[in-house]
């Protein structure tokens, strides 16, 4: 079973609520699936057992068999590829537009004029933290899309015999919706506050669209701040756990530490409820 | 020699726009016959790349020289492999002025492409 965690705000406590919950179940998977800033790592700190480079097909002019017919360029919906024509006779490639559609390799008209090699985009980090498998994506800095990494990330998952937590990126764009594509129950975590709100509620239209089962987790509770449960309960959404507000938990996380123990046997008891909720 | 010339506007007596990529306007002039096209950039609004495929255009119009206030790092590099020499009218220049002045040799040669806190700086101004 995979559950994602989202959030329509970054910086919500997605994180601090996947490892915890992770760590309460192990044993499992935690995957940390926000390629672009992945930090599970910090709090688990696992033991890397190895590191797999994700690359993917880019093209390359062979300058022996190209016409320079511009067809290519031309096709390219992401304009990463320049040709100039004769006389000049160049290509240029700009990998940082590259989107590794294809489309190039599948228009050219010269056998052999363009191949496509593979380029390192990222890479896969897998290891142990305990009882606790963990992997995380990296991609590298500059990459046009997430998409592909967590596309790969999320094909694990379902190869995994047992359990996933799958911490997903922020926000409601595309990397988000491959994080929350397969799963089988999504938890979104929100903080009380008006902005928090607001973005909890474009992440719930996410989510609906996209057919899923969902409930609610707050985060940085406070006594007598119903601003999440109020939203909640207008939209028929279930509020499954809360983490309350507390300076000790700010004070531990800001030296890559977390309440492991405190929250355990509640998290399990979360676990087995959203196992039931998800059929 | 045709010249490729960012404008603000479609006539000779529009400003050259600073931006390349986004440019409201392009002129195509041709220095032997004093003939001009103006043709509104259709990459102006898009996301991305819309440096590269200006300069796409610039090869596709067949000019030998393009005039504009900035090129970007992208476009920059596209416009010099195709041998396209590249020259800055900065400050209030129209078209007219600036293809004057390229005539007269009076007109600085890009060598390099505008560095980008430069040319967030000109975005900010602009708007």
């Amino acid at each position: 079973m995979i559950i994602s965690v989202a959030s329509g705000k970054g910086g919500t406590g997605k994180t601090t609520f996947s490892v915890l919950l992770a760590r309460a179940v192990a044993p499992a998977l935690y995957i940390d699936a926000d390629v672009e800033e992945p930090n599970g790592g910090i709090f688990l700190k696992p033991d890397i057992e190895r590191e797999e480079d994700f690359t993917e097909l880019v093209p390359k002019i062979i300058p022996e068999k190209c016409t320079y017919c511009g067809e290519c360029a031309r096709a390219c919906p992401y304009k990463a590829l320049v040709i100039i024509p004769p006389p000049a006779k160049k290509d240029l490639f700009f990998p940082e537009l590259c989107h590794s559609c294809g489309v190039c390799a599948y228009v050219c008209p010269e056998k052999g004029a363009l191949i496509e090699v593979p380029r390192k985009k990222g890479v896969i980090r897998v290891g142990k933290a305990g009882d606790l498998d963990f992997m995380e994506g990296v991609l590298n800095i500059g990459e046009p899309t997430a998409v592909p990494l967590i596309k790969s990330l999320v094909k694990r998952a379902r190869e995994y015999p047992g359990d996933v937590i799958l911490d997903a990126p922020p926000g409601t764009s595309c990397p988000v919706v491959e994080a929350v594509g397969e799963a089988d129950f999504v938890l979104l975590v929100a903080e009380p506050t008006p902005f928090g709100v607001h973005d909890l509620s474009l992440v719930v239209d996410m989510v609906r669209q996209l057919d899923k089962r969902f409930a609610v987790v707050v985060n940085k509770a406070q006594e007598g701040n119903t601003l999440v449960e109020d939203y909640a309960r207008r939209e028929g959404i279930p509020v499954l756990f809360k983490i309350p507000f507390s300076e000790e938990i700010a004070r531990m996380y800001s030296r890559g530490e977390l309440p492991f123990g405190r929250f355990e046997a509640q998290l399990r008891e979360l676990h087995l409820k959203i196992k039931e909720m998800a059929g | 020699m045709r010249v490729f010339v960012t404008a603000k506007g479609k006539d000779l007596d529009s400003s050259v726009d600073p931006r390349f990529g986004r440019a409201e306007y392009y002129i195509i002039y041709d220095t032997e016959t004093g003939e001009f096209k103006a043709v509104e950039n259709p990459f102006k609004r898009g996301q991305t790349a819309v440096g590269i495929s200006l300069a796409q255009r610039v090869i596709e119009e067949g000019a030998q020289a393009a005039i504009s206030g900035n090129f970007g790092p992208n476009a920059f590099e596209v416009l010099k492999a195709a041998g396209i020499s590249l020259y800055r009218a900065g400050g209030d220049l129209t078209v007219k002025e600036a293809l004057d002045a390229l005539v007269k040799g009076k007109l600085p040669a890009m060598n390099s492409a505008t560095p980008r806190e430069v040319a967030e700086k000109l975005e900010k101004e602009l708007k």
